[in-house]
């Protein structure tokens, strides 16, 4: 059930109307008589109310766009999820604005220094291209040396360009994200499990060689990183950063866990990072435990590898833990069997 | 004056002018030959007038010159060497090669330089006698200017303060007949001496292809500047041989090879002056012949010297934009 | 300490360096009975005599050019050139023989001379006679640019452009004749080369030149009612610019508008907004900004003229918005 939102006609001869900003964001929910849009009209604003409860689903009508009379901008679902799958509607154009809608202000620009809170909008409003953040270049330069991440600041809905004001802000962000890098699931995720086992006896004399002949002792995990970032890349095409959290069960009791940044490009001696930096995916190394497998309580979304042993036939027991918005079923398939494949012929995969 | 010192001020005169011709035919072979970059132009043929007049000047007085300036910059007093050496843009050069054909300067001798600017010197040759007067130095500033700087609204404006002010200022019109590529009758109306006549300027036209004539006269109207009784105008009458600058090769559209072989036959200050000297008995033909030869071979070996030279370092690019200053002098009670 | 007006400042300036050197005279039109149109050298010519208070006719680039002539013989002469819009007539001279005369000699030649002038509009004088050229002779290297903002900087910028080997122009605003000024009666001479912080501030700079030091001090105590703490700086030469002070300031503050009442197209204001650029990127927070004149001819009419310089109320308007980190122009 959906009700359309029109572009009234609010004056006598009127034949468009300028959207100047809707009051709602897609998503949001909507109650009949409550202000959703302003339009302007012969110079002048007002308020267009909703006729209809429910939530803001698709708009086909920016702030600034002049829309005849009549014309549908959006609607009205009477549930959320529809709305949200309505979002992208692709018979209804997109807003030619992406983002949170700027909308303009009202008063003179203000001259107070900006506050930490997220700033509704500027004057002339923000038109961000894709993906490029606008920012200062000393903020810019500043952010760099912290390590801090202005994407952060975007993805926190405050509005750009970014000055070093929202320093502040994007610090906390960093801090309270670095938190939760194991983050929770979404509520509309679904998670799957895949299984497998993979002879174990080809790590093993791989290890017993460096450290007979380089005097390496490289614990097993090392290469479970290795693999697992491979892993990755070969069956998801990824290029990014990939940090792969390593948590080993040590008798009863996880270690602390270490982090390995990108470890398909670096070297196997390379020493975790100590950096909160967020996983990309966790790493259960359950071989120097009596579990064979486990699928904990957690909060993270991403994909979780385990890996334990069966000592006695000589193998490694894999699992796959995936949640739907970070792994396809055929990816993860992709993975798992790749993961599996480097570790019955580890040299080979070494290369 | 008595006969042997005329003899050698006569001498020199002709020696000087020869170096100005070897001077002008090296720099001409040079460009010819690529040798020599940027362009420049000839004053081969009006030897007689920088010679004449300079001969007239100490080296004190000053003298301000012109795009065609090698004669004036050698008849004050220049080295080959330093001249070529600056024509080549070379270290050694007078300007360190940052001047170059067009705005040599030789300030040791007076000369304030050449310059580019068709008439642009007129107003510091002014302002130089001036200076002289102020100074008290007893100096007077001659200013070579060509028949198509007297088209120049400058020139009026000082004329008009020099007459004023009765300053120790000479301005030397080298009618060379061309206005770069144009008869001088189709850029000049009426008579060029009568201009500054009307501000009440003494002025004098006369052959300059006559060393000895352009001497005589400029030793008088200088002697008189100096006792403030400027300021003085002459009108030289004179021919370039070459055309405007060296590169101006096919130039019978503005001038016949037969007007240019007449000049350079009949009326060549060098040839008609050595003649002059022979036949009265002043200086046999071989010593000119001589004094040719010897010319040529320093001419030459400058060259060679040139060619050879250093060309300034790159570090220099950016000296002399700005004069030093005394920081003492910038300090209270400096 | 006694305070005199920047005509005063001027003329005791020349006065002093008439006294200390024989070489100097000053060359112009009506210098000495009538002491020029603004009554800048009133005076001199009892103490100095007409042969160093030299009137000339109307011929600028005549008596530009003898001048010329003269520094390169050991004079030091002050040109008086009576507007500056009449720069036009004396580029030659100014930038083909001054300017370039030092660097085509090799070292061998230069010109002392000081060429003072004037600048700034809103005296009802129309598009001839209120240009700011400022920016015209900044661009010849060869030329030395000072840009007085008080009677104290015209006499201190004055001494020293008099005792330079090189010519100077020397720009006065011409509103500013009877603006008065502490000037201490012993003698001082003040560098060029070394700008002058005239208030401290840590949100934004505001470089100003000449009367739009004025601007921008007026425009700070605005911002200092909005809590805004704006730094000015006064260059007072633009030829040397001191980059040391801009750049210093402007990696505190983070942020910059340059305020010159030359036209704002291809000037001074986008000449150091550009260094500042350049040198100070990575401590910007905001975009430098520039004030110059509107790119049009100055207007006679009140109403118009007005309309075409910084003033004190935009360039505060400009700097709030700076500082609040607005958006100036679409990304």
């Amino acid at each position: 059930m959906t009700h359309e939102v029109i572009m009234p006609a609010l004056g006598m001869a009127q034949e468009t109307g300028v959207l100047v900003r809707w009051l709602k964001e897609p998503g949001d929910p909507v109650v009949k008589g409550e202000p959703l849009i302003e339009v302007e009209t012969d110079k002048a604003v007002q308020e267009v109310e909703a006729q209809a409860d429910g939530f803001l689903g698709s708009v086909s009508a920016a702030a600034g766009d002049e829309v005849p009379v009549g014309q549908v901008i959006g609607k009205i679902y009477v549930d959320a999820s529809a709305a949200a799958s309505r979002e992208r509607d692709e018979t209804v154009p997109e807003p030619s604005r992406s983002g949170p809608e700027p909308a303009p202000s009202p008063e003179p620009a203000s001259t107070a220094p900006k506050t930490e809170a997220p700033q509704a909008s500027n004057s002339l409003g923000v038109k961000t291209h894709s993906g490029r953040v606008l920012a200062s270049p000393k903020v810019r330069r500043l952010a760099a040396e912290e390590g801090l991440d202005l994407e952060l600041l975007v993805q926190a809905g405050y509005s750009q360009p970014f000055h070093v004001s929202d320093l502040t802000a994007l610090r906390s962000i960093a801090t309270e994200t670095a938190a939760q890098s194991i983050a929770p699931a979404s509520a509309g995720a679904r998670r799957g499990r895949l299984d497998a086992v993979c002879d174990a006896r080809n790590l093993a004399t791989l290890r017993e060689q460096f450290s007979s002949q380089a005097k390496l002792d490289l614990p097993p995990g090392v290469f479970f990183a290795r693999f697992a970032a491979q892993a990755l890349r070969a069956s998801m095409d990824r290029t990014d950063e990939l940090v792969i959290r390593l948590e080993k069960l040590e008798g009863a009791k996880f270690a602390q866990p270490t982090l390995y940044i990108d470890p398909d490009q670096s070297r196997l001696t390379t020493d975790p990072t100590e950096s909160e930096a967020e996983a990309t995916l966790i790493l259960r190394d359950l071989t120097d435990s009596a579990l064979s497998g486990v699928m904990l309580i957690d909060d993270f979304s991403g994909p979780i590898l385990t890996v334990a042993r069966d000592e006695g036939r000589g193998l490694f027991i894999l699992g796959l833990d995936y949640g739907t918005e970070h792994l396809t079923n055929d990816a993860a398939i992709a993975v798992l069997t790749y993961f599996a494949g480097a570790l019955a012929d580890p040299l080979v995969h070494l290369a | 004056m008595t006969q042997p010192s005329n003899t050698e001020s006569y001498l020199r005169m002709y020696t000087q002018m020869v170096r100005i011709r070897a001077f002008e035919d090296q720099a001409n072979q040079l460009y010819l030959s690529a040798k020599m970059p940027g362009l420049t132009h000839m004053y081969s043929g009006q030897e007689a007038v920088a010679v004449g007049i300079c001969e007239a000047l100490t080296s004190d007085d000053k003298i301000t010159s012109t795009h065609r300036g090698h004669g004036h910059c050698v008849a004050k007093g220049a080295e080959f060497k330093q001249m070529f050496c600056e024509l080549l843009g070379k270290e050694e050069g007078y300007c360190r090669g940052k001047g170059g054909s067009m705005h040599i300067a030789d300030q040791s001798n007076g000369n304030l330089g050449a310059n580019a600017i068709v008439g642009g010197s007129m107003g510091i040759a002014t302002g130089a006698a001036m200076s002289a007067r102020a100074r008290g130095s007893g100096e007077v500033a001659v200013c070579f200017f060509g028949d198509g700087a007297t088209a120049q609204g400058l020139m009026y404006e000082v004329m008009n303060m020099a007459a004023l002010w009765k300053l120790p200022v000479i301005y030397a019109c080298e009618n060379n007949g061309y206005s770069e590529y144009t008869r001088t009758d189709e850029i000049a109306a009426g008579s060029i001496v009568a201009r500054a006549e009307a501000f009440g300027i003494e002025a004098h036209q006369v052959d300059g292809q006559d060393v000895l004539a352009v001497n005589e006269l400029s030793q008088k109207l200088i002697a008189r500047a100096r006792k403030g009784e400027g300021p003085f105008f002459i009108e030289l009458m004179t021919y370039r041989y070459h055309g405007h600058h060296v590169g101006d090769i096919n130039r019978e559209y503005y001038r016949t090879k037969d007007e240019e072989s007449d000049w350079k036959s009949n009326r060549d200050p060098i040839t008609n002056f050595g003649r002059w000297l022979t036949e009265q008995g002043l200086v046999a033909p071989e010593d000119l012949a001589a004094i040719d030869a010897d010319v040529y071979k320093d001419a030459e070996d400058a060259v060679a010297y040139a060619l050879a030279a250093a060309y300034p370092d790159g570090s220099e690019v950016d000296m002399h934009v700005y004069a030093p200053t005394d920081p003492a002098t910038l300090r209270v009670g400096g | 300490m006694r305070e005199i007006t920047l005509s005063k400042a001027v003329n005791e300036a020349i006065a002093e360096e008439m006294r200390r050197d024989p070489t100097v005279f000053v060359i112009g039109e009506d210098v000495a009975e009538a002491g020029t149109p603004f009554k800048v050298l009133s005076g001199l010519v009892e103490e100095f005599g007409t042969d160093r208070i030299v009137d000339t006719p109307i011929a600028e680039p005549g008596f530009m050019g003898i001048a010329v002539g003269a520094a390169m013989t050991g004079m030091r002469p002050i040109v008086d050139l009576m507007f500056g819009d009449f720069l036009f007539l004396v580029m030659d001279q100014l930038c083909n023989q001054a300017a370039k005369t030092h660097y085509m000699s090799g070292g061998k030649l230069s010109v002392p001379l000081v060429l003072r002038t004037n600048m700034g509009a809103t005296r009802r004088s129309a598009a001839q006679h209120s240009q700011s050229l400022h920016a015209l002779v900044a661009h010849i290297p060869g030329l030395m640019v000072a840009m007085p903002s008080s009677a104290y900087e015209a006499k201190g910028l004055m001494k020293t452009a008099i005792r330079e080997n090189n010519p100077v122009v020397i720009f006065e605003d011409k509103l500013m004749y009877q603006d008065k000024a502490p000037v201490p009666e012993e003698e001082y001479l003040i560098p060029f080369g070394q700008a002058n912080v005239k208030r401290e501030g840590t949100d934004i700079t505001l470089i100003g030149t000449s009367s739009m030091v004025q601007v921008a001090e007026k425009a700070a105590e605005i911002l200092a009612g909005q809590g805004i703490s704006a730094e000015v700086i006064d260059p007072r030469t633009i030829v040397p610019l001191d980059e040391a002070t801009l750049l210093a300031s402007v990696k505190k503050t983070s942020r910059a508008i340059v305020i010159d009442e030359g036209h704002q197209g291809y000037g001074i204001t986008g000449e150091i907004a550009a260094r500042l650029n350049e040198k100070a990127f990575y401590h910007l927070d905001a975009p430098v900004c520039r004030m110059g004149a509107m790119d049009v001819p100055v207007p006679f009419s009140p109403a118009l003229e007005d309309l075409t310089v910084p003033t004190p109320e935009r360039v505060a308007a400009l700097a709030a918005r700076l500082v609040a980190g607005e958006m100036l122009h679409d990304a």
